[in-house]
């Protein structure tokens, strides 16, 4: 019991001080005060600014804790790791790079509008308004209804169906399609690139002639695979006992 | 002589009776009331498109896990095809499989580390705005949200259904807001609730701001309501101007027109009629009027009047009015000379509202400028309903109750600073699960690999060195 409550005490501790306080510290600092000024301003330059900088720090700061670590990972293979930690440098690039244009073209609260008007905009026009308006007048419910609340109420519809629209197409067309299939498509050839540029700078091993492997295969045609024989000689192969597989 | 009371009080047990009555205070009540539903807003939502309404739909139901988890099925199926199958890239096959395989299990955790840390963290945020930890700028407690809501009618009622449970939490929040606007009619301020219990006021600088901006929305809202109305003097000049020129031309078509919406059984008859005319009139210049006229009453008969049995009957009976409207303008205006008489008489028809709107922006721009810490919100409504009476007010901001505009305010501009808190915070909070995911990730990835596709990792080196090794010549062999 003593341990629990030890262990609670820890715990409280930890949320009070880990957590709680420094939340509340940014709660109230003067630096957020301009960012809800902005927010309630709807001041899209700020707003826009914010979530950039969000981006580009999360992402910027995750690519290199990524890279960094799939480099010194030993337990991915040698002949592989570097592909690996190339394909996280161009997948955090070209992620960073991606969002930031669909964060200002198709999650765009104005483009997404655009979209919207240009989609459904004969739902919402002034005809649509009218006719619900005379609809609603013939009605026992709701004949003695303002106009101009009928307007209002309906103004309050194509707000939330455009909020609706938006929040879905950034789900479909930005985070599956855009993040998920056009990044890797062009992270994928981008890592080989990155890769090479890696083994650049490695420099070729002096090999002693008096340890140099003089190993020849072809005086040994047991130790031959017939799928090294297939390979043509431009072909590229990670696995160095590739061919010596189906001996 | 200690009382029962002060022991109860002063044992563990007496502290969280205390912490339980605390809590309470800061609960809404959920006393029987006559229930208002949003019954305009489901009225309009009939009336449009099956369609808009699944969208709708759609949309509200896209919570913050549900985004995390469509978002790693993206990372985890979609990506790696497009890594694995890449025509472009010249890395062997071996390699890009065992680099695509890094994409489903960096999804798998990013579903656990984001359902698990993120997403409750911005939880806790929600549950401190509702319960009043956080202070004035981010608190809550006055409009709680529809979760927060539903969890304590359901913790109180823990037996009752789901549409008892969705009746008293529409009765809840008109409480709330029914409270909210009294105090301010009443009080001219804010009381919010703390978590400790107590009740804090808004702050002078908070409540003037807050004055400030619920003048400002009246002013932009009578200002577009202004451009409407110039813009409203300019159609129905022209429209008019063209029922004095083409009087009779006018009244024929209309009439027509009458009798086919009386006549019709389908909206392709109106349809129909609507296309034969147009494509009659399009040879006569004059009348490009008519002919819009005509595609208005085509769009609005094609517009959903309701549920299916009554949907025509009622798109009729509202066609109907609004042709014979027209044509009671056309008998208006065929008694109308000149042309500077038409403009007079339109700019007459909606000089009163005009007058209005722009005597209701005066005020409230004079308004603004008198507006303090102090500035009484009885006093801006008794302002407000003398300009009433001497502007005769139908449709600016002067008609709404001035008490409840703050209320909607207050409860916009919180939630625009809530939205601010998570986008600013939510990154300190990444950057700090990203440390304990990257590690995860990198621990899990190679081992995963080794254990399923060994021919792929470095397992297979380990496995083809041991082969060879049995396959090779034993010492004796050799010797």
């Amino acid at each position: 019991m003593g341990i629990m409550r030890i262990g609670r005490n820890i715990g409280n501790k930890a949320y009070e001080y880990g957590i709680k306080k420094p939340f509340l510290w940014l709660s109230d600092m003067k630096l957020m005060d301009s960012g809800y000024s902005s927010y309630r301003a709807n001041n899209r330059k700020v707003i826009d600014g914010i979530s950039i900088a969000s981006i580009v720090l999360k992402d910027g700061v995750g690519c290199y804790m990524y890279v960094n670590q799939s480099l010194n990972n030993d337990k991915i293979p040698e002949d592989k790791r570097k592909f690996v930690a190339a394909l996280d440098l161009a997948n955090g690039g070209l992620m960073i790079l991606a969002q930031i244009l669909m964060h200002m073209t198709i999650s765009n609260k104005i483009v997404q509008t655009k979209m919207f008007n240009k989609l459904f905009s004969k739902h919402f026009d002034r005809n649509a308004l009218k006719m619900i308006q005379a609809v609603l007048k013939n009605t026992e419910k709701y004949n003695k209804v303002p106009a101009r609340e009928v307007a209002e109420t309906f103004t309050k519809f194509k707000g939330s169906v455009c909020d609706a629209f938006g929040s879905l197409t950034s789900l479909i067309a930005a985070t599956t399609i855009g993040k998920r299939v056009i990044v890797p498509f062009i992270a994928t050839p981008l890592a080989g690139k990155v890769e090479e540029r890696m083994n650049r700078n490695k420099k070729q091993e002096v090999i002693d002639k008096d340890t140099a492997n003089n190993y020849n295969p072809n005086k040994h045609p047991q130790f031959k695979s017939s799928k090294a024989e297939q390979k043509t000689e431009g072909q590229k192969t990670s696995n160095l006992l590739a061919g010596l597989k189906k001996v | 002589m200690i009382k029962v009371d002060d022991i109860a009080y002063n044992n563990r047990h007496g502290a969280a009776f205390n912490q339980r009555k605390r809590k309470l205070s800061t609960a809404p009540s959920f006393t029987a009331r006559a229930v208002v539903p949003n019954t305009l807003m489901e009225a309009v939502e009939q009336l449009s498109t099956p369609k808009l309404r699944m969208l709708k739909k759609l949309g509200s139901q896209g919570g913050e896990i549900q985004n995390i988890i469509i978002n790693s099925i993206g990372t985890g199926i979609v990506a790696p095809i497009f890594i694995k199958y890449n025509w472009l890239s010249k890395t062997d096959e071996d390699t890009r499989t065992y680099s695509a395989w890094r994409q489903p299990v960096s999804a798998v955790l990013a579903v656990v580390t984001q359902c698990g840390l993120t997403a409750p963290f911005y939880k806790i945020f929600d549950n401190w705005a509702n319960t009043g930890v956080f202070g004035e700028k981010l608190n809550f407690t006055l409009f709680n949200d529809d979760y927060y809501l539903t969890k304590l009618i359901k913790r109180t009622n823990p037996n009752a259904t789901k549409s008892q449970i969705a009746d008293m939490l529409k009765q809840a929040k008109a409480n709330q807001h029914e409270q909210l606007v009294k105090t301010l009619r009443e009080e001219s301020t804010v009381k919010y609730k703390r978590a400790d219990g107590k009740t804090e006021k808004i702050s002078g600088k908070e409540y003037r701001a807050l004055l400030e901006e619920t003048v400002d929305k009246q002013i932009a809202h009578d200002t577009a309501l202004r451009d409407e109305l110039r813009t409203t003097i300019q159609k129905r000049t022209i429209r008019s101007n063209y029922y004095r020129n083409h009087n009779e031309e006018a009244r024929t078509v209309l009439n027509e027109l009458l009798s086919t919406v009386e006549k019709a059984e389908n909206v392709k008859d109106i349809d129909s009629f609507v296309k034969a005319k147009i494509s009659q009139l399009r040879s006569n210049p004059d009348a490009n009027e008519m002919i819009a006229l005509l595609s208005d009453i085509q769009k609005r008969s094609h517009r959903s009047g309701g549920n299916k049995e009554t949907s025509f009957k009622n798109i009729k009976v509202a066609l109907k009015e609004n042709v014979e409207k027209m044509l009671n303008h056309v008998e208006i205006y065929s008694k109308i000379n000149t042309e500077d008489e038409v403009i007079r008489h339109v700019q007459n028809s909606v000089k009163a509202e005009i007058l209005e709107v722009e005597g209701s922006i005066d005020f409230f721009s004079e308004l603004k400028k008198s507006l303090t810490a102090k500035t009484s919100i009885a006093d801006i409504q008794r302002q407000i309903d003398e300009k009433r009476i001497a502007l005769n007010v139908k449709t600016s901001s002067l008609s709404k109750d001035f008490a409840e505009e703050t209320a909607k305010q207050l409860i916009e501009r919180t939630k625009a600073h809530m939205k601010c808190y998570k986008q600013i915070v939510g990154v300190f909070v990444s950057l700090a699960v990203l440390p304990f995911t990257c590690t995860l990730l990198n621990w899990i990835y190679p081992r995963f690999m080794d254990m399923f596709f060994p021919n792929l990792s470095s397992k297979k080196h380990e496995n083809e060195s041991s082969k060879l090794i049995s396959k090779a010549p034993k010492k004796a062999e050799v010797a």
